[in-house]
Formats: structure tokens, C-alpha cells, sequence
């Protein structure tokens, strides 16, 4: 009985992590791989493992950094494995089209273009940090990289953005 | 700290709050401007990452229940469950011999929210069939009505989760591919019927609000099911 409680309670800590994360996992995948279908996919295979390896979670607070970390990892073994190509903005389905177009405001829409069209160095490190809220240090974490080198592509990134969507 | 190293640190991280950078902000009217250029440029960043979360994109997450008509639904269909599940359930609840798999087949139908929504809304062919091929299913003929199509995590393991438009309610379908059953297993339990029907590996459970709408979805599924495609 006690030990079906703890099962319980495992299952309903996880699900309320799940829960609470998810939106931020698909929009953080999304930008990773620019594909609807392969960002759901990319979530799901997440909260497999996740889940698998839950008890290696100790603190629950930085749950999100865990899940993203396993996020990244999965995709690097997703595109091991399936060698997505790389997809041309121009030849997004009318599903991501739509995902980055759904909106009438065109300025944003020509801006989720933009953001498409940024070289992933640059892109994630933008994405961890306006979307996500990650510290520049925490980037370098989960990107394994210096510090220095994430201020640097931050700050083209923006550059190279406020460029192209300024002209 | 010059203009340069100002542009260079602000534009990289401008939510920082270090004290060089503010007082540079303070004594440069240049750079002051800059600075709120970036920031201004920071919260239409914020806005077009944002992408939307629309209930055709979920996955094994609920995506739906970030939708706002879908939790207004959810948790409404959510909270005449738990009255009818507190009244009908104190009158029909008696203890299945799958008890624990029951629970757990009707704590995911809780926590997915959608299981227990009426709608008009069906899911496509291709998405129920992308649903069925990751746990190497396929469905030989269409089955009607059905409003959702996932792939949940269930014990563990993905499985397909489909909500099937019934007479008189939804009608929640779990294929179970490590779920075995030496037969036909029924349950009542707060406030739902459901059974778990053996199947060519596992077993296929189906719940739902009325015992009639169990019986006519059951058969149609079993039949159309393939397994190991």
C-alpha cells in the first residue's frame, strides 16, 4: 500500500513537471527544429526518457534546466539518427507556416522568419535566454560552451536580427 | 567602459544589471537610446517565440489544455465528473479485479482533461495514423468520431490515447501493449464504465460515462486494429 502511494506520488509530481513545462519544451523544440510534427515527437521522446531517469531529479526546481538538457540531448540523437535535413524557411509546410505566421500582426510574423532563418548557433542561445529566461551562465551550461562565447553569439544574434528586420 | 564594450555587453544580455553598464546608460544619451531600442526589440522578440500551442500540435503533452476553450471545457466537463463521480460512485462503485490499472486509466483521463469533452471537432486520418505508427499500430478501416488522437505516457511506456464522440459522451480508447488480460475485464468506477478487452498484444481499454457507448465503440476498434505494422 505505501509503496503504491509512493508510486502515486511519483507519477503525480512527474505529470505536474510534465504539465507545467511542456508549452515552454515545444516552443524551445519548435525553434529548434522548425518542424511541427518533429517538435511534438522531440517533446515526447523528452518526457519518455525523463520520466525513465526521474529519480535522478533531486531537486524539482530546476526541472526545467533537466528537462531542456535531455531536450537537446534527444535531439542531437534525433538528428543522428534521421539526419533531418535542414529545412528552408520557404519550403515549410502550411502547418508551419502557419505556426510562425498565425497572427495578424505582420511585423511579428516577419520576425518569426527572421528567427527561422538564424543559424541554430545563434538561434538557441536567443531562444534559452528571451524565451526561457536562462541566465547567460546557464546557457553555457546546457550549451557546454564558454560564457564568452554565448555573450557573443547573443549579442549577433540580436544584431543580426534587429538588422534584418529593421531594413 | 566605453560605447563599444557598453553596445557589445547590453546587446548581449539586456537584462543585466551590472553597474558599469547602468551608470554608462545614465551618462550616455547615445547608448541610453540603443539601450531602449534593444529592449524595446526584446519584447517583440519575446512575443514572436511565443509561437501558439493549438490542440492539432500536441503530442504525448496536453497541448490542448493550454488552448482556452479547451480548459474552460475541460474543467467544466472535469467538475460535473467529480459531482457525478461522488454521487453515482457511492451507488455503483464496487472493486474490480484490475482495480489499480483502472485507477490509473482514470487518473490519465483526469489529468488529460480532454477525455471527458464533447465536441464536434474530429481528428484527421494522418493524424491518427502518425498517432497508431509510433507504437507500431495501424487501423485497417476509419473508425467515426474520433476527436482525439495522442500518444500519451502511460506507466511509462507511449501509448495511443483516442477519444471516440459516442451517443451519449466521450468514449475514452487507451491501447495497452503491456497490459495482458485473460479476458474481458469490467469496472465502475467513479462515475465511468470501462473495460479492458484482451487483444492481439495487451489489451485495449475503453471508458466511458455510459455502458452502451462502451459496447458500440469497442467492437468497431477491436476489429480494425493491427498490430505490429
Amino acid at each position: 500500500m505505501k509503496q503504491e502511494n509512493t508510486e502515486e506520488s511519483r507519477r503525480s509530481r512527474f505529470e505536474n513537471i510534465a504539465r507545467t513545462h511542456e508549452g515552454d519544451l515545444f516552443r524551445f523544440a519548435f525553434w529548434l527544429c522548425r518542424d511541427h510534427s518533429i517538435a511534438q515527437d522531440l517533446v515526447q521522446e523528452t518526457l519518455l526518457r525523463a520520466w525513465r531517469s526521474f529519480d535522478s531529479l533531486r531537486d524539482e526546481s530546476a526541472a526545467r534546466y533537466w528537462l531542456i538538457t535531455i531536450l537537446r540531448r534527444e535531439n542531437a540523437r534525433m538528428y543522428e539518427r534521421k539526419r533531418h535535413p535542414t529545412q528552408d524557411i520557404d519550403d515549410l509546410t502550411p502547418a508551419e507556416q502557419g505556426l510562425l505566421a498565425n497572427t495578424p500582426d505582420t511585423d511579428l510574423a516577419d520576425l518569426r522568419a527572421a528567427i527561422s532563418k538564424l543559424e541554430p548557433d545563434y538561434r538557441e542561445p536567443l531562444i534559452l535566454q528571451v524565451l526561457l529566461g536562462f541566465s547567460t551562465a546557464e546557457i553555457a551550461g546546457l550549451m557546454e560552451i564558454k560564457q564568452g562565447a554565448v555573450l557573443t553569439r547573443l549579442y549577433r544574434a540580436r544584431k543580426m536580427l534587429m538588422k534584418s528586420f529593421e531594413e | 567602459m566605453n560605447c563599444l564594450e557598453f553596445r557589445k555587453q547590453f546587446g548581449a544580455d539586456p537584462a543585466c544589471q551590472d553597474q558599469p553598464l547602468l551608470a554608462h546608460r545614465q551618462a550616455c544619451a547615445a547608448c541610453a537610446r540603443f539601450a531602449d531600442r534593444v529592449q524595446d526589440f526584446d519584447r517583440k522578440l519575446v512575443l514572436a517565440l511565443r509561437v501558439p500551442l493549438l490542440a492539432d500540435q500536441g503530442g504525448s503533452y496536453q497541448v490542448p489544455a493550454d488552448t482556452g476553450l479547451g480548459r474552460g471545457r475541460a474543467w467544466i466537463g472535469l467538475a460535473a465528473s467529480l459531482v457525478l463521480g461522488l454521487g453515482v460512485g457511492l451507488l455503483t462503485w464496487w472493486s474490480a479485479p484490475h482495480g489499480d490499472i483502472a485507477q490509473d486509466l482514470l487518473a490519465h483521463m483526469r489529468h488529460a482533461g480532454i477525455s471527458l469533452v464533447s465536441t464536434d471537432q474530429r481528428v484527421s486520418s494522418q493524424q491518427l495514423a502518425t498517432v497508431l505508427r509510433k507504437s507500431r499500430m495501424t487501423m485497417s478501416q476509419g473508425i467515426a468520431g474520433i476527436s482525439y488522437a495522442r500518444s500519451c505516457i502511460f506507466r511509462g511506456r507511449l501509448v495511443p490515447h483516442l477519444v471516440v464522440q459516442g451517443e451519449k459522451g466521450p468514449v475514452t480508447v487507451m491501447i495497452l501493449p503491456d497490459v495482458e488480460v485473460d479476458g474481458p475485464t469490467s469496472f465502475s468506477e467513479q462515475g465511468f464504465f470501462g473495460t479492458i478487452l484482451p487483444a492481439a498484444k495487451g489489451s485495449i481499454a475503453i471508458i466511458a460515462g455510459e455502458q452502451s457507448d462502451i459496447e458500440a465503440v469497442s467492437e468497431p476498434i477491436i476489429q480494425s486494429l493491427r498490430w505490429d505494422i
